[in-house]
């Protein structure tokens, strides 16, 4: 719940009584109390005289000056004893594995004098195939974060691991002696760790009564119900997907790119499927049907709006009209929806492209999912894009069996409760009443890492490791494993704490196993299960070898033979029939509410808000919104105007707060607009409004998660019958982007695909400019010619082409928007967080932002048609006038201008050009004039308001960055962390330029191609990023500035940037729409 | 001694001390012209003059002095020989090797001292055979250490260079030796040298009593004067009185001498500005007596050995104790001194001598860090010395004749710069710069390129 006080300061605000406006107006709120000071009276008592103070004054700035003169002494410390492969200064790599029982990725973790301070893909990884996305990167954080949990608790108090672990082993034999089966439950999040599970089996071998319930946050229990009852197999599963395969995809409600099943995977499959260069100038078709816009929904080449309810009803009559065209299996008799048309043709496409296309569904409900199976079994998807036979072991969560769970906890059944990497106290539905059951369960132990919302009012605190600190492995598909390393020694150690302890030896210990260290345990367990048996000539066994293989990798491969090929004829469906007119009623009998549907989605950065205590990804704006730091209510614009909510139109940031009613549940967010939300619904984001994250995360936005409702045996995230109305208030919200059109200019230029094959520079046109001489092209109206002429360094490119000159280019057509090159960008170049209050006043300090722009129907010329005066037009064009806008994503960092507007206008040279085409900026010599940020046309410099890392005032918002010992450890100690007072932009991440070099040299080579890339290009889940040496024909950004799309950002200013952008191709096919 | 640092403009100061004497020269004639003693007076201002005379002939003569020193080149040679054939025995500073250090030497031994050392240099047996009072003392204050007969090893002119180099060791090296320099004085951008600002103090205190003295004889003078001609007695005014009297009478004289002093003010400041936090010859005591020149002159340990992180990454590193106890698990000390020292080892890495083995609890030791660049610098050692190929002793200096370990080069930004515009990139044999190389050499093979030539001076390769 917001806190009313906050942000407002009274009724007299609200209504601007004429006192109010009176006092508002003057320099200070209150009177100074000069006269209590300064008065006749307080003089002559006062015991210092004037010029005793004067002398005082004095002293103090001579003794200040003379201390400051003094150099301090600075200690050092090395290691006693040095670790074989620790060098001082420089970076090791270590391949582990990111797990957090939602999004898996494959990484390589960066330590530097045994810290872990950067995560980057592990491009070995055949799952991940090196992407990343923002919460990962963000992870590393998570491992300083002073609200972990350092000691075991036991009943509120801190304890010992001896205390905690004696009592829980007397709870756990007794509750066993009782012989009630299921009496003791492991409640966790999916567990893809075959060790782990080896674990629990060996756990209820030792506690026969216990069972182990999985449980996720976002359930995927429909989808996996579905199959269970599509796939011969006959156990629920989730196949494997192929995005990258598929000619047509259509997603129904899913948003595969940020949140659905396994975005990383599947953002790096969807853009291969969509890469366009000269050898290829074909894409993927990408269609969406869905409510709120979601980033997969920004990314479509068609997005049709439709209700919540109506997905059901989409997908059937999908089916159906597949099912006439291909004459496979019988049309569903269902009613009519608005969309039909559009469907049809949709279906015609797919069809065209019969086992080259995709179709998903985003629902939890299983009869969508089954419908769903259909529609790519009728068209032959399984053969080719889905893969049954390599299950996908991610969101394994059963939503029956936790109710179940929930029932037997509430009848007093569960004597002892182990929650394990999950929050349901938090996360669970008002619905489910796992809050009052768990009251009632008599022991409650909790191997959180933090003390959460369920470890809270857990009896056993048992705190695991960071997985940085920790050995694990993970089991994502069907034979692909990969393994997890520590990083670091766990941080919170005896003596000094009783510390953490991995939840695996905590559960081997009370299993009374012989083998306590997890580390043994999973090297037993990987020797005896996974590894093969590979010897050597001698017939010795080559275990250590491969061992130490996989670890270096990350990666291990064993598939079966079977999940090798997708063959048809395993799974086939033959046997099974369906009852179709069942389904249609199914269907049809999804509640419709007469009032608003809402759709509980999840943001890309906070997501369930597992990590919501990470002051990197609360900053991290939303890709779509560009609200950092908050949940709201998005909704139609129009709809908005009908009621009268504020459109957030002007640059104050403030929008309407309204109460938001679900079945006589109130929570009051502000309101957003949010262009191409469906009329009739909104969309509020999970993971907010957390009591139990910590000091960043506490507080921040409203819990949605008692909403999330229980239907058809699934837990639902569309809800149906919401109110909404004004609370009367006002909030402010902290956006980085305020307008959302290009305002007419040709920022980001687009073309159609059809357009684009047809000439590749389609919507790449030369501009040309406007002179007394008439029309001119670029090259003959230039402002620098003496400039060039004068300049030590040669501009347009090394004559002799031996340097080094480094260029950027960001695929448009490739960028999704996740954000994953702005959190990896903080982390390597030691961006501080500013928190909300300064996002507000524009202080953002991103080096990196990724601009979203509507496409609107307003033009210059359809203003002028429609009559809008000259003064209303820029501001009408602000505003996107269309329902259904096109979403288009482009980075901007410092474009490295070679004719750069900033570095003339420097007075001290603090900005300068290097000789390999870098825009420079020495903060040392900075002094703040800020005439650099004035004169910048792109807006990418930052001015450093504060003392980031040391001003308590940002204690609440990054408790990281303050100068505690935890904090700082994550700090990147090659680039310096900048004072208050002076610019700061994006270097082109020129500390591994210089690194990568350095290692060039010592190796006594050139410099290959990809070994030096930005943090920004590293990180890029979809590759849309490509860094390079231009000056070396062979890389591939120099392949990249051939490329007819290739264009720069606002070429007639003639900056001559060294950062490069291709233009957008949207697969787009009128016909659908229209 | 010879001053070696030549003030950077000498005129300027004369003209300074010109303009004050005249200042008050003239005020004092002034004052006097009513008596009937000019010619005393002028008498008096000519032994002024003559006292200025005397003071720039000193200063002239010093300075000439520096300037008929040994030509450069045979310093330059010198300094080869004495490395090759010295150094192992005698430091160019204050610190005894094996011989006496030999900053000084040339003030101590008996004049002229190019001929008596050469001789020494040459035959110092011979030398003190022949009675050479001096040279027996120098071989008894040693020991009775014989030093080596360089007689038929190096020929006169190649000790001439040698007697030159002593008699003109580098600037850093004099400094350095005489044992941590102030700031103030030690940074060799600003080209600050000590020794004319001491004599510039000395002049002023000079001057000063001068005036006070000749205050009182005009004073006396004047009541002399009033008393022949019957006038009243002029009012004795103190100085303090006198001083704003003057001053509302000569008020160019006045401003003329605020210039003067505003104009020393600045420079001074000036100076010590560019010198705070600039300390070559810091050398903090350390926890552990840790000697250089045990370690590294005596025993020649290469520097790469324990400092084995520059060549590998940002920085050389100071080396962990297992790396001591690569030798001192053997070696205990041969003195109670060495003893106590390397039982510091013992006791920070838990080694149990009399067990030999690692049982006991570690104690990290906290060193004194001499060498610190500040955060907004990036220096990487293997930059330098792989690809640079530079020597250690370029920047770090002689360490191998230090006790305690000290900051040779003063690390400022102008000191890199100037290595970076001298120095040559070492280009061939490395693959990174083939092509460049080859291109260069066609262009013209005779070239050399600096650091400075290959972007060397940007800022954003150290600043970022």
């Amino acid at each position: 719940m917001m806190n009313e006080k906050k942000y407002w300061k009274g009724l007299e605000e609200l209504n601007e009584s004429p006192a109010f406006v009176k006092a508002r107006d003057k320099e200070f709120a209150k009177e100074m109390p000069i006269e209590e000071f300064l008065g006749k009276e307080a003089i002559t008592t006062s015991n210092t005289s004037r010029r005793d103070f004067l002398k005082y004054l004095g002293f103090t700035v001579a003794a200040a000056s003379l201390a400051a003169c003094e150099s301090p002494v600075v200690k050092t410390i090395p290691y006693v004893i040095k670790p074989e492969d620790v060098t001082p200064g420089v970076n090791n790599w270590y391949a582990s594995t990111f797990f957090n029982g939602e999004d898996y990725c494959s990484v390589l973790i960066k330590t530097r004098d045994g810290r872990p301070i950067k995560i980057e893909g592990n491009p070995q990884s055949p799952v991940t195939k090196g992407a990343v996305n923002a919460r990962v990167h963000a992870s590393v954080l998570s491992l300083y974060d002073n609200y972990r949990a350092k000691n075991p608790y036991v009943h509120g108090g801190e304890s010992t691991w001896e205390t905690a672990d004696r009592e829980i082993a007397a709870k756990l034999t007794a509750a066993a002696a009782k012989g009630a089966t299921g009496n003791i439950v492991i409640l966790s999040s999916t567990i893809i760790s075959p060790s782990t599970q080896q674990i629990i089996s060996e756990f209820i071998g030792k506690y026969p009564t216990a069972k182990h319930v999985m449980y996720d946050a976002v359930s995927f229990s429909g989808m996996r119900k579905a199959n269970q009852t599509y796939f011969v197999s006959g156990k629920p599963s989730i196949p494997a997907y192929s995005f990258d395969k598929a000619k047509v995809i259509v997603s129904i409600g899913a948003d595969f790119l940020t949140n659905w099943l396994s975005p990383i995977e599947f953002s790096k499959q969807y853009a291969e499927g969509r890469r366009l260069s000269r050898e290829k100038r074909d894409m993927s078709k990408h269609i969406q049907f869905e409510s709120i816009m979601t980033v997969s929904g920004a990314n479509a080449d068609t997005r049709i709006q439709i209700k919540p309810s109506e997905e059901g009803a989409v997908a059937l009559n999908l089916y159906s009209a597949v099912a006439k065209l291909t004459k496979k299996l019988a049309p569903a008799n269902s009613s009519a929806t608005p969309y039909d048309d559009q469907i049809s043709k949709i279906a015609a496409e797919l069809v065209q492209s019969s086992g080259q296309s995709l179709v998903i569904a985003g629902s939890n409900d299983t009869t969508v999912q089954t419908v769903v199976n259909m529609i790519n079994d009728v068209l032959g998807n399984y053969k080719t894009t889905i893969n049954v036979n390599q299950e996908c072991n991610l969101r394994q969560g059963d939503d029956e069996a936790f109710a179940s769970l929930v029932s037997d906890m509430k009848a007093g059944k569960v004597d002892v409760l182990i929650t394990y990497n999950t929050n349901p106290a938090y996360t669970a539905s008002a619905a489910s009443g796992f809050n009052e059951a768990y009251a009632k369960v008599p022991c409650k132990i909790s191997l959180a890492s933090s003390v959460d919302e369920t470890a809270t009012g857990a009896d056993y605190i048992c705190p695991d490791h960071h997985y940085l600190e920790s050995w694990n492995d993970a089991n994502p598909y069907t034979g692909q494993y990969s393994l997890a390393q520590p990083a670091i020694s766990p941080l919170f150690c005896k003596p000094r704490n009783e510390g953490t302890r991995s939840a695996q030896e905590s559960l081997l210990k009370w299993s009374g196993s012989d083998v306590t260290d997890y580390y043994t345990y999973l090297q037993n367990h990987w020797k005896k299960n996974l590894l093969p048996e590979v010897s050597d000539e001698g017939g010795n066994y080559l275990y250590t070898n491969l061992w130490n293989q996989t670890l270096q990798s990350g990666v291990f491969e064993k598939m079966p033979e079977k999940a090798a090929e997708s063959d048809q004829e395993s799974w086939g469906h033959g046997a099974i029939s369906f009852d179709i007119p069942a389904m249609v009623s199914k269907i049809a009998s999804t509640p419709k509410s007469s009032g608003y549907e809402v759709v509980l989605y999840q943001k890309t950065s906070i997501g369930s808000g597992i990590q919501a205590n990470n002051p990197w990804l609360q900053e991290l704006p939303d890709p779509i919104t560009k609200v950092t730091w908050d949940n709201y209510i998005t909704m139609n614009p129009g709809e908005m105007k009908e009621k009268g909510f504020s459109l957030l139109e002007d640059d104050n940031h403030v929008a309407s707060v309204a109460t938001l009613t679900v079945n006589g549940s109130k929570i009051e967010l502000p309101v957003f607009p949010q262009p191409g939300q469906a009329r009739g619904t909104l969309g509020v984001a999970l993971g907010y409004g957390r009591t139990g994250a910590g000091r960043v995360g506490n507080g921040v936005g409203a819990n949605a998660y008692p909403w999330v409702q229980w239907n058809n045996n699934t837990f639902q995230y569309n809800v149906t019958g919401a109110e909404i109305a004004s609370a009367n208030k006002s909030y402010t919200i902290g956006a980085t982007q305020t307008h959302n059109t290009m305002i007419g200019r040709p920022i980001l230029k687009e073309a159609t695909l059809e357009e684009y094959q047809k000439n590749p520079a389609a919507g790449n046109e030369q501009e040309m400019i406007k002179t007394v001489d008439g029309l001119k092209q670029l090259k003959d109206v230039n402002l620098w010619d003496d400039f060039d002429a004068k300049s030590p360094v040669n501009l347009t490119n090394n004559a002799d082409n031996l340097g080094l000159r480094w260029k950027m280019a960001i695929d448009l057509n490739s960028c999704i928007g996740c954000g994953a090159c702005v959190v990896s960008c903080t982390a390597e170049n030691n961006v501080p967080v500013v928190g909300k209050a300064e996002v507000v006043l524009v202080r953002e300090m991103h080096w990196i932002r990724i601009d979203r722009y509507y496409s609107s129907d307003m033009s210059w010329e359809k203003a002028k048609e429609e009559g809008i005066t000259e003064s209303n037009r820029m501001y009408d064009m602000m505003v996107p006038s269309s329902d259904n806008p096109e979403v288009a994503f482009q980075p901007v960092m410092c474009q490295h201008c070679n004719h750069a507007p900033c570095e003339t206008v420097c007075p001290v040279l603090a900005t300068n050009h290097g000789s390999e085409g870098i825009n420079q900026m020495v903060y040392n010599r900075c002094v703040g004039t800020k005439y650099c940020a004035n004169n910048c046309p792109y807006k990418v410099r930052r001015f450093n308001w504060f003392n980031y890392y040391r001003d308590e005032k940002f204690l609440t918002v990054n408790p990281a960055q303050q100068s505690n010992e935890l904090g700082r450890m994550v700090l990147n100690p090659d680039v310096v962390v900048r004072s208050r007072g002076v610019m700061e932009k994006c270097s082109l991440c020129v500390q591994r330029i210089q690194l990568g070099k350095l290692k060039a040299k010592m190796e006594s080579r050139p410099v290959k191609d990809g070994e030096i890339v930005t943090a920004c290009a590293q990180s890029c889940p979809t590759n849309a990023i490509v860094f390079g040496n231009v000056n070396d024909p062979e890389s591939r950004v120099a392949t990249l500035i051939k490329d007819e799309r290739n264009y720069l950002l606002l070429a007639d200013l003639d900056t001559q940037p060294n950062v490069f952008y291709m233009t957008k191709i949207r697969n787009k096919d009128k016909a659908i729409l229209e | 001694m010879p001053v070696n640092n030549s003030p950077k403009n000498p005129s300027k100061f004369f003209a300074g001390i010109i303009q004050f004497y005249f200042t008050f020269g003239g005020d004092l004639k002034k004052h006097t012209h009513l008596l009937n003693m000019n010619k005393l007076i002028t008498k008096l201002q000519k032994s002024l003059a003559a006292f200025f005379v005397l003071v720039f002939t000193l200063i002239f003569t010093t300075i000439t002095y520096a300037a008929d020193a040994p030509s450069a080149a045979s310093i330059s040679a010198g300094e080869k020989l004495f490395h090759a054939n010295c150094a192992v025995c005698h430091s160019i500073g204050t610190n005894k090797i094996t011989g006496p250090g030999l900053q000084g030497v040339t003030g101590r031994v008996p004049a002229p001292y190019q001929d008596w050392m050469l001789k020494w240099i040459k035959n110092n047996a011979a030398l003190r055979k022949s009675g050479d009072s001096y040279a027996n003392k120098i071989f008894a204050d040693n020991n009775n250490t014989a030093m080596t007969v360089f007689e038929g090893t190096l020929t006169d002119d190649q000790i001439k260079d040698i007697i030159a180099y002593v008699a003109n060791p580098p600037q850093e090296v004099a400094q350095n030796a005489a044992g941590g320099t102030t700031a103030a004085n030690g940074n060799a951008n600003t080209g600050g040298g000590g020794n004319y600002k001491e004599i510039l103090l000395i002049v002023i205190g000079a001057l000063l009593v001068l005036i006070y003295i000749l205050r009182s004889v005009r004073k006396s003078l004047l009541s002399v004067s009033n008393e022949k001609k019957g006038l009243p007695a002029t009012e004795d005014l103190s100085i303090w009185k006198e001083i704003p009297k003057w001053i509302r009478t000569h008020k160019v004289h006045f401003a003329v001498i605020n210039i003067f002093i505003t104009a020393v003010i600045c420079v001074y400041g000036w100076e010590y500005l560019w010198g705070i936090h600039v300390d070559p010859g810091y050398h903090p005591s350390q926890p552990i007596n840790f000697s250089h020149q045990v370690h590294a002159g005596t025993n020649g340990i290469a520097c790469l050995y324990c400092h084995s992180g520059a060549e590998k990454g940002k920085v050389a590193g100071i080396p962990t104790l297992n790396v001591c106890m690569n030798c001192h698990k053997g070696i205990q000390g041969s003195t109670p001194e060495y003893q106590k020292e390397i039982a510091k080892i013992y006791y920070a890495i838990g080694w149990d001598p009399q067990a030999a083995a690692y049982t006991k609890p570690q104690h990290p030791v906290q060193w004194t860090r001499v060498h610190s660049l500040p955060d907004f610098a990036y220096f990487n050692h293997a930059q330098h010395v792989v690809v640079g190929k530079v020597a250690c002793e370029t920047c770090h200096g002689p360490c191998n004749t230090y006790t305690t370990n000290q900051q040779f080069s003063t690390l400022t930004m102008g000191w890199c710069i100037d290595c970076h515009r001298q120095t040559q990139v070492q280009m061939k044999g490395n693959g990174y710069y083939a092509k460049l190389h080859e291109a260069l050499m066609k262009q013209d093979s005779s070239r050399t390129i600096t650091e400075a030539d290959m972007g060397g001076l940007e800022c954003g390769k150290c600043h970022y």
